[in-house]
């Protein structure tokens, strides 16, 4: 195939001739299937060959595994031998025949042992016993430690040591000695009087060399040939650290990766930024083959085997247009050979939220002298628009703002004022909302894993239920996941899989939100002393509602506690993943699979208001008519009774896939991989809201109909529409086709070339066909260099290898079209008449992003396996990454989105690892991830640059992804303004409107980048005496921030005092620092001041930090204790996660990774969110 | 068995992916425009169709700055100073008016990119390209009004507008003359005037007939062609002639806010798109909520018997925080909502405009009596007679101030920029004087005062176009010149 690196669109001819070409070679396949349907046997032949030799070739044929001791092999005869076609049971008889060994088929697994001795039936004396040393290795020759060596039928036994070494005293000289291991196959060695024993182990079937295995999705590739970066972590590490979900378990355990939260969910990055479309950021998530529609929600961490990453080209562009932010792929665990069940539950409990970091606001006092403030200077704002008549006033302001009202109005007097002032003054929030709005998060997981394997069939059953109540009170959550997957032989040409998963989940989400309480002044109260709920801030000012609120049928009065109460909010989530597939075996190496993913997940949200909720008590009090005359309401258009608002969400993917895969040695230099995949992949997302159930009433399930459409409110005579009757509906339907195929070829198990291609199409919304299809390809090369003769022979050097790659992937960015697109909303209110909006109005020049990736990467491991890692180093240069642009507003819009920008992002990645035997019992390991990574942006070719867009992390040319400017901040002036400095040297002060100009460059000065350049991950730990101890530090470096910091914000007409950030203390006592203090009485512009002030230079602090993530202790119940009780093993465990104890670089103690200045958002104050506080997990896994 | 699982994928296979991909990605969001359906669709959103000048309510004389009020509440006015006192180095600084035009222009010229495109009746096209073309006349007329100086034969080679024609983004966007931009209007007009639509309650702010004829005597009256101007509206007239008597609106009285000495009335029903009198629906959202009505306007009502003033002008407006008692406001039937779209009153006094030019003063004071019977409470008005004016100049002027009274924040800036230029020169050329403190654009210096004033010939009666757009077109477009 003729594959060119192509830019811009028009690929449709090549497109199909591809899609001509996996026709005929799929013809060509099934046609040369049904001349060789049983071709499954084993062909070879040698003269004078090694018996292991013959063992290697029927291994690559039919993927039997054999296990045998090296002393035993070396008592073999080289055989002479002719298969062709033959059945393994022919060959073995055949091979066997006249050794002194013998065999035995276990399943795939084919245990060669020495033949028994023929020994006298009785001999006279015992022998005497004997000291044995020995060393157990596995197939690769790397120690296995931690294996158990027992004498049969004994109690004597010990463990290896870390380089797999063992030493068993007084052990009878015929006694059988069973090796067992985690991962691999029990073996039984006779002593047969001999001192010294080594013995290699085989990796369990099931998971041959699992960490040698780079598994794509599509494939599983032998990692030492692949020439990809990629990262792995294991079931070990995973179970480790215990938790509900997989995405805490992957934090700091790769290279490369950064996992973050933003803005209140887990987010992930692969070697930088690599677009700057926000919903297309996330790296594409693979479970067992096939891209999963919701991330990592779905899946339990106990029943993962694996998590690759893959991060350059070589690994990723197997994905093509949906790889440009790397791929992770989960290996759920396969079953292992008989039946095993493993149980595994924990308890955790949180510390509640801590208000002073979750809600940094003033305290009352002096949350109050900034409304009096206000209020005082009021007329200079224009910030209050209450009048003097009370049902004038619709809209709620604080209660601060609410009194001094009633005094200048005359309506209480000083002396009552200052009563009711002082009593705010004296009042904390913060005590009752730790009380009664919060507690402590309490989560419950049990798992239980069935699983058995036989010659047949081997599943895989498991279920976890996890049930977690929320750090909110009144709020939690429940799931109950189950797995179940089952592979089926059922015939020896044919495999059938099964895999189910399904995942039934109920929140309750009633209880406050952190918003919710970021909605309370300081000086508010949930309850008063008697215990009785206190007035707070509602809809309506509250002198309004004190004194015409009795002519109303409902008390008109607000409380957030009472309200939580009066609500119960619910969502249900309904899960359902199937995939199943049928492996053929078509011909020596040639495996053709076909498989059906379909995905079916379901939330529906049920959120239900009483009567009694403030909620329904608003709306009937609100949408009235009223006789000015008589004070009486003549008529209410809101039914009496509860309301019900309901909503549904459905995702729905179809994924059927077909591919063709070979893989075959030839002579024993050449081997040969190679693979052609076809893909269809529709995914579909509907959501509807229906219309609010009026007077529902949740026990009789009755409801009311509304007498009418149209409503008036008691303020006004214009007429309104009900709310809630309105349901919407979307549909969304994402189609893919993809053809790709790779190829690697190795020579002398040294050398490998590798290289893929793949064609993706979509249906994107194109005027020309062709535009839909876009190609994506990668080589790579890996050189084995320790398989080289000249550092074959260096001692220290166990394992070095060299990959280099090169290859491109995309990313689709749907946010825009190429033609104009249009949006239907329903009837316009006003009109009655059905109405559209242009929703783009198109970029025909748009085109796929593409990122074309270099890597080149060293693994290595040193002296006995001590010392071991990786390191990366890469170049990716993303091209035609959609940007907004500014545009003339003339042309209808203001901005539009076109493919001019390039994000280059550079990097290192160094990994180290190690494990140290301190002495026989105690070893030491430590595992170092450092991932350094500089980013520019190229080409964005932006005229305009607002001061409120390059203030907030924001996309820039020549400067790293997420730059930031601020104002320079000077102090105060000689007339006591604070000023600041331009760029040319000019100053303008806090007072003065900023200079408008296209490049507000110009007035600002660069602060830095929010995207850390250097990410750390370092675990280390002890193993000793059957504990396990193990440190989690995490650290981000390089970057800066932006501080949140008192907005001088002008109160508008809501109850929002409580946004008053605590800095204004030192604002008003005059001790801030970076920011002024108050502003003159006779300042205009305060929005201004607010402008500057939460900008300045002053407050960008470093972000630098490191911390303590998580302390694991487990403890392994020792043998002895598990035989007595049953039990195959069993382990306890202790996780502390998010102690809080951090190093942080800026003196404010800020903690940069839950302040998140965003991209989206332009206010720097308002989203902050919660640092997760300290949890502790207490736990116990067992196995029988 | 093998076989035939293999046969079943080339079958799927060979019948194509293309049509696997045709599958539109998603319903009703993110639609391709398909179909003449759509394209109503869109012209159905009424929302943009707004007018949103912020200049037109605050630049002209029935607007007033009254120092003692600003003192009053400074607040209330600062971010209208630009506006009132017409100040080009902030006014370029503002962006809204000019997009939001645009928005409603990017709206025609999408249906007008689209038509070949989609399916649909000829007659369904015929009207969506009227549709569209009558849109681009009056938006671009709104824009031309606003943003180039007065028409004149000696204005036409001054700046005009950049046309936005279509939707590409290669498009010439430098500025045309006056001329080619008012000749281009025209030629919006005529396809627009092709319509054989007739005006429908339900749609009124679509095309009609009427409609494009009421906007066109509009059109021909700025650009002083009586002849023209007359024509339309007496053709509009003829169609369709009904006034909304404004009793209904205000007897009985519906509510009555009480505050500090003021007192506000909602009238029984606010207006809408379906005011009785339109032709073409427009309504302007008046943002300031209190256009502040100048002495000079108030005093050409009469004030008890006039609905215009008894129920549009809360004298002591208090309402509103924002406001302080003992200044009036102007309320339109007691909405934000402010009448701007062509009206018969409109058609009626340019009608009367149009024959007092002509020296027809009876058919003149005729027009203006049918209109003003209806505004004035029943059993109130007297009728006009020739007798009431001394010479073509007072009825002129009578019907101007006519003009004033109907519409003082919607017309009044087109109405001082034609007479300023009218070749006739009938009427005084107006003047637009403000009292008011020294503002250099950042602070108001309460020490000192100054007079403000736009005289005729004003470079100023050209509103700066958005400098965000001449910096973003790269120098493309370019700003009118203030000296």
């Amino acid at each position: 195939m003729n594959l060119r690196i192509s830019t811009r669109p028009g690929p449709a001819p090549q497109m199909l001739k591809a899609m001509k070409l996996t026709i005929v070679f799929l013809t060509a396949a099934f046609l040369q299937v049904s001349a060789n349907g049983i071709a499954q046997n084993i062909t070879f032949s040698g003269e004078n060959v090694p018996l292991q030799t013959v063992f290697s070739a029927v291994k690559k044929q039919t993927h039997y595994v054999f296990f045998y001791r090296n002393d035993d092999m070396s008592l073999a005869r080289p055989v002479t031998v002719h298969f062709h076609n033959a059945r393994i049971e022919e060959v073995l008889d055949e091979l066997f025949k006249g050794q002194p060994l013998t065999y035995s088929i276990k399943g795939k697994t084919i245990v060669v042992s020495a033949k028994p001795l023929v020994r006298p039936e009785k001999t006279e004396h015992t022998p005497p016993p004997v000291d044995i040393r020995g060393r157990v290795t596995d197939s690769n020759g790397e120690p296995v430690s931690g294996a158990s060596v027992q004498v049969k039928g004994t109690d004597i036994g010990v463990s290896t040591d870390v380089n797999g070494f063992f030493e068993l005293k007084n052990v009878p000289e015929n006694a059988i000695l069973v090796f067992t291991g985690a991962n691999v196959e029990t073996l039984e060695v006779r002593v047969n009087g001999r001192t010294a024993i080594n013995v290699t182990l085989q990796a369990r079937i099931s998971e041959l060399t699992e960490a040698e295995i780079v598994v794509t999705g599509y494939q599983k590739l032998d990692s030492r040939r692949s020439s990809g970066a990629f990262g792995y972590l294991g079931a070990d590490k995973i179970a480790s650290r215990p938790t509900t979900d997989l995405a805490t378990a992957m934090e700091g355990m790769f290279t490369g990766l950064r996992v973050y939260e933003e803005a209140g969910s887990t987010r992930f990055n692969i070697r930088g930024l690599g677009t700057m479309t926000l919903g297309v950021a996330d790296p594409l998530i693979v479970v067992d083959g096939f891209p999963v529609g919701n991330g990592l929600a779905d899946i339990n961490p106990n029943d993962v085997q694996s998590v690759h990453v893959l991060k350059d080209a070589a690994a990723a562009s197997i994905w093509g247009a949906r790889a440009s932010n790397g791929v992770i792929v989960i290996t759920t665990k396969k079953a292992k050979e008989g039946l095993h069940v493993n149980a595994n539950a924990f308890i955790g409990i949180q510390e509640k939220i801590d208000l002073d970091q979750a809600n940094p606001i003033a305290r009352s006092a002096d949350a109050l002298e900034w409304e009096k403030y206000l209020w005082e200077n009021d007329k200079l704002f224009s910030s209050f628009s209450i009048s003097d008549n009370v049902d004038g006033n619709n809209n709620p302001v604080s209660l601060g703002i609410t009194l001094l009202n009633l005094r200048d109005l005359g309506r209480i007097s000083q002396a009552e004022f200052d009563q009711a002032w002082n009593a705010l003054k004296a009042t904390d929030y913060r005590k009752d909302v730790y009380e009664h709005l919060l507690q402590n998060a309490f989560t419950q997981n049990y798992d239980i894993t069935v699983s058995g394997a036989s010659a047949r069939n081997s599943f895989v059953f498991n279920t976890r239920y996890v049930e977690e109540k929320s750090g909110y009170r009144y709020s939690w959550d429940r799931s109950l996941l189950t797995n179940f997957r089952n592979t089926y032989r059922v015939t020896k040409w044919l495999d059938a899989n099964l895999s189910l998963m399904a995942k039934f989940g109920r929140r309750n989400n009633s209880g406050a939100t952190l918003s919710d309480i970021k909605s309370i002044s300081p000086y508010e109260r949930l309850l008063n002393p008697d215990g009785s709920y206190a007035t707070m801030v509602g809809a309506h000012y509250q002198e309004f509602v004190d004194s015409l609120g009795a002519y109303f049928p409902h008390d008109w009065n607000y409380n957030l506690l009472q309200e939580i109460r009066s609500r119960d909010l619910r969502s249900e989530q309904n899960n359902l993943r199937l995939q199943v597939g049928l492996t053929f075996k078509l011909l020596k190496g040639l495996t053709f699979d076909t498989k059906f993913q379909f995905e079916n997940y379901k939330t529906e949200n049920k959120n239900y208001y009483s009567p009694e909720s403030y909620y329904v008590r608003d709306q009937r009090n609100k949408w009235v008519d009223f006789n000015e005359a008589t004070r009486q309401v003549t008529k209410m258009y809101i039914p009496a009774g509860g309301q019900l608002l309901q909503s549904f969400g459905t995702f729905r993917s179809y994924n059927f896939r077909n591919q063709l895969t070979y893989e075959r040695q030839f002579g024993s230099k050449h081997e040969l991989t190679a693979g052609v995949f076809t893909e269809i992949f529709s995914k579909i997302s509907e959501s509807y809201s229906a219309p609010t159930v009026y007077g529902y009433d949740p026990e009789r399930l009755s409801m009311e109909v509304p007498q009418s459409y149209m409503i008036k409110s008691y303020w006004g005579g214009t007429n309104y529409q009900l709310t809630g009757m309105n349901s919407s509906m979307a549909y969304q339907n994402d189609r893919f086709f993809s053809v790709l195929g790779n190829l690697a070829y190795t020579f002398n198990k040294k050398y490998t070339l590798s290289g893929s291609f793949r064609i993706d199409a979509s249906n994107l919304i194109v005027e020309d066909p062709k535009l839909r299809y876009s190609p994506f390809w990668s080589v790579g090369g890996n050189w084995k260099m320790d398989q080289e003769d000249f550092i074959k022979n260096i001692p220290a050097i166990d394992r070095l290898n060299m990959r280099l790659s090169y290859g491109h992937t995309g990313n689709v960015v749907l946010s825009t079209s190429i033609v104009p697109l249009i949006a239907i909303s329903g009837v316009y209110p006003l009109t009655g008449a059905p109405y559209a909006s242009i929703i783009d109005y198109g970029n025909p020049n748009l085109t796929w992003e593409r990122t074309a990736t270099v890597n080149l990467g060293v693994d290595y491991a040193f002296f006995r396996n001590k010392l071991f890692g990786s390191i990366e180093v890469y170049r990716k240069h993303g091209r035609d990454i959609v940007g907004a642009i500014d545009l003339p507003r003339l042309t209808g819009t203001s901005t539009q989105e076109f493919n001019t920008a390039e994000i280059l992002n550079k990097g290192v990645e160094i990994n180290v690892g190690t494990a140290l035997p301190i002495n026989r019992k105690v070893t030491w390991n430590a595992n170092l991830n450092l991932s350094f990574n500089k980013s520019k942006v190229l080409n964005l070719m932006l005229l305009n640059y607002n001061y409120y867009a390059i203030r907030s992390p924001h996309f820039e040319e020549g400067r790293p992804v997420d730059a930031i400017y601020s104002y320079t901040y000077l102090g105060l002036n000689d007339q006591n303004v604070p000023y600041m400095r331009s760029v040319n040297g000019t100053t303008y002060t806090f007072n003065d409107v900023p200079p408008v100009v296209t490049d507000d460059r110009e007035y600002m000065e660069y602060s830095g980048s929010r995207q850390p350049t250097t990410i750390l991950g370092f675990q280390t730990g002890f193993s000793a005496y059957g504990f396990d101890v193990n440190v989690i530090i995490n650290g981000e470096f390089g970057f800066v921030f932006r501080r949140p910091t008192f907005d001088y914000g002008i109160l508008t007409n809501s109850k929002a005092s409580s946004t008053i950030h605590s800095d204004f203390t030192d604002v008003l006592n005059n001790t801030a620092k970076g920011i002024p203090g108050m502003p003159p009485p006779d300042v205009l512009n305060l929005n201004n001041w607010g402008g500057y002030a939460q900008f300045l230079n002053t407050t960008i602090e470093k972000g630098d930090n490191v911390r303590i993530k998580e302390i694991n202790v487990s403890y392994r119940v020792p043998g002895k204790l598990l035989a007595a009780a049953g039990l195959g093993s069993a382990r306890v465990y202790f996780q502390l996660r998010d102690p809080e104890w951090i190093w942080l670089a800026n003196d404010k103690g800020l903690d940069p990774m839950y302040i998140f200045n965003s991209r989206a958002s332009n206010s720097a104050a308002a989203i902050t969110y919660v640092r997760p506080a300290p949890s502790y997990k207490f736990g116990i896994a067992f196995g029988l | 068995m093998r076989l035939s699982i293999f046969c079943a994928l080339l079958l799927f296979f060979a019948s194509g992916c293309s049509k696997f991909l045709e599958e539109p990605p998603e319903k009703r969001n993110n639609l391709e425009i398909k179909d003449t359906e759509s394209l109503d669709l869109l012209l159905n959103f009424y929302n943009i169709t707004f007018d949103r000048s912020r200049e037109l309510v605050l630049a002209t004389d029935n607007y007033e700055l009254y120092k003692d009020y600003y003192d009053a509440r400074p607040s209330t006015f600062t971010s209208s100073l630009q506006y009132i006192l017409w100040m080009p180095a902030l006014l370029e600084q503002q962006t809204y008016y000019w997009e939001q035009q645009f928005l409603k222009i990017s709206y025609a010229n999408t249906i007008l990119a689209s038509l070949d495109k989609v399916t649909g009746s000829q007659q369904d096209k015929k009207r969506l390209k009227e549709d569209a073309h009558l849109l681009r006349a009056y938006e671009y007329f709104q824009l031309a009004t606003l943003f180039c100086l007065p028409y004149s034969e000696e204005n036409r080679n001054q700046l005009g507008l950049p046309l936005k024609m279509s939707l590409s983004y290669d498009e010439d966007l430098r500025r045309k003359t006056l001329g080619q931009t008012m000749d281009f209007i025209e030629q919006e007009l005529k396809l627009a005037l092709e319509t054989s639509e007739t005006r429908s309650e339900e749609a009124l702010w679509r095309v009609s007939k009427v409609g494009a004829q009421a906007f066109a005597a509009r059109f021909y009256l700025y650009l002083h062609d009586y002849e023209k101007a007359l024509a339309y509206a007496d053709a509009c007239l003829n169609s369709y002639s009904t006034l909304i008597n404004y009793e209904a609106y205000f007897a009985p009285q519906m509510r009555t806010f009480m505050s500090n000495g003021g007192s506000y009335t909602q009238p029984n029903g606010s207006t809408d798109f379906r005011f009785g009198e339109f032709y073409l629906s427009r309504m302007m959202y008046n943002h300031t909520g209190n256009a502040v009505p100048s002495q000079e306007l108030m005093d050409l009502y009469d004030k008890i018997n006039d609905y215009r003033y008894d129920a549009f002008m809360v004298e002591d407006y208090s309402l509103n925080r924002s406001a302080v008692p003992g200044w009036a406001a102007y309320m339109q039937f007691g909405s934000i909502g402010l009448i701007s779209g062509p009206t018969t009153a409109e058609m009626y006094l340019i009608r009367a405009e149009c024959r007092a030019r002509n020296n027809d003063a009876a058919g003149a004071i005729q027009d203006l009596n049918t209109l003003r019977r209806e505004r004035y409470k029943s059993g109130t008005y007297v009728d006009l007679t020739e007798a009431d004016f001394a010479d073509k100049k007072s009825l002129l002027q009578f019907i101007i101030d006519e003009r004033r009274r109907e519409f003082p924040f919607t017309l009044r800036w087109y109405d001082i920029k034609r007479i300023n230029t009218d070749p006739a020169n009938i009427l005084d050329k107006i003047t637009i004087t403000r009292h008011f403190y020294e503002y250099d654009g950042v602070s108001v210096n309460t020490n000192q005062m100054r007079t403000y004033t736009l005289a005729p010939g004003d470079k100023r009666f050209a509103w700066p176009l958005p400098r965000i757009d001449i910096q973003l077109s790269r120098g493309d477009i370019e700003q009118n010149p203030y000296d």
